[in-house]
């Protein structure tokens, strides 16, 4: 005989169980350790842009290094934690160091959850992005990637 | 509480967790059918750029109607994963489009900055409203290659 009980249960664990697999909705990684590696790769690519002597790119690097630092500030983090490495003149090692940046950027947009977080998220990106390209122009080496910042 | 009255509170109780259940799967399926519609208008725009940009030559820029095809195919494959129905090849041209399409000479390098600014902003627009991270990091990269473009076509070599 199936009571009342026994259809309630089956249809609240049925209705439970539809809302599981792959509607699962997970929490986002925190944004902290993300941006922290969007600073050093950030001041890496600057040094490598200072050492390679352009100053417009190294001075607008540090500009985004800056608000970085300001978000992590705000967030409780350390932006000191983020190291400052330094750079020879190596245009190819500076193309790498870019590309870190980009992938650095892209791979921390899915922590910036907020509205605001993620407006600065693709507005570093898009600048780091536009910056990179005219340094490789400026050694013959313009972008040819469609897919700048893809994680490896 | 009397005895008989527990019997009650413990199916509405369930009822509740239940309807809770139900609720949650439309918010997610919301968030699905937001990047579903950011993906058709990105993918859109791509065909529409690449049409654009095939057969006109802008210095310093390479290939961009085969990469715009390449940004419309991984678009079009983000949408497939949300089970969504494809968007039609060939939609009209959106007006930045259009403008690179119809330029000439000196007018082209103007329009496709224009077409790219456009687009960058597009981009941008859309990462903020994309909940699926996968979607969101493929429509990221897309942006760093329009703003790449953007940048090179403002500071001329």
């Amino acid at each position: 005989m199936v009571t009342r009980r026994a259809v309630v249960l089956g249809g609240g664990a049925a209705l439970l169980a539809a809302g599981c697999g792959k509607d699962e909705v997970l929490s986002p990684p925190p944004a902290e350790p993300a941006l922290l590696r969007a600073l050093a790769a950030e001041r890496a690519l600057g040094a490598s842009m200072a050492a390679l002597d352009q100053p417009r790119l190294a001075q607008r690097s540090r500009e985004r290094a800056t608000r970085l630092a300001a978000e992590l500030s705000e967030l409780g983090a350390r932006p000191h934690d983020a190291p400052a490495p330094e750079a020879r003149a190596d245009i190819a090692a500076g193309l790498r160091r870019g590309h870190a940046a980009l992938e650095a950027y892209v791979a921390a947009l899915p922590a910036l959850v907020t509205r605001s977080r993620r407006g600065l998220g693709a507005d570093l990106l898009a600048g780091a992005a536009g910056d990179v390209a005219l340094l490789g122009n400026a050694f013959g080496t313009p972008p040819a990637d469609p897919f700048p910042g893809t994680p490896s | 509480m009397t005895h008989q009255d527990r019997p009650r509170l413990r199916r509405r109780d369930l009822l509740g967790a239940a309807l809770a259940a139900g609720l949650a799967a439309p918010a997610v399926a919301r968030g699905e059918d937001r990047d579903a519609a950011i993906l058709r208008d990105l993918i859109a725009r791509e065909d529409a750029a690449a049409f654009a940009y095939r057969g006109q030559q802008v210095p310093g820029l390479g290939d961009p109607a085969a990469q715009d095809e390449d940004h419309a195919k991984a678009l079009r494959v983000e949408l497939q994963g949300l089970i969504e129905p494809g968007v039609p090849r060939n939609p009209p041209l959106d007006p930045a489009a259009r403008r690179l399409n119809d330029a000439g000479g000196d007018e082209r390098r103007a329009a496709a900055l224009a077409l790219e600014a456009d687009l960058v902003a597009q981009y941008h627009e859309a990462v903020l409203g994309i909940t699926e991270p996968a979607i969101l990091q493929t429509a990221a990269t897309i942006l760093a290659c329009h703003a790449q473009r953007r940048a090179l076509l403002s500071y001329p070599p």
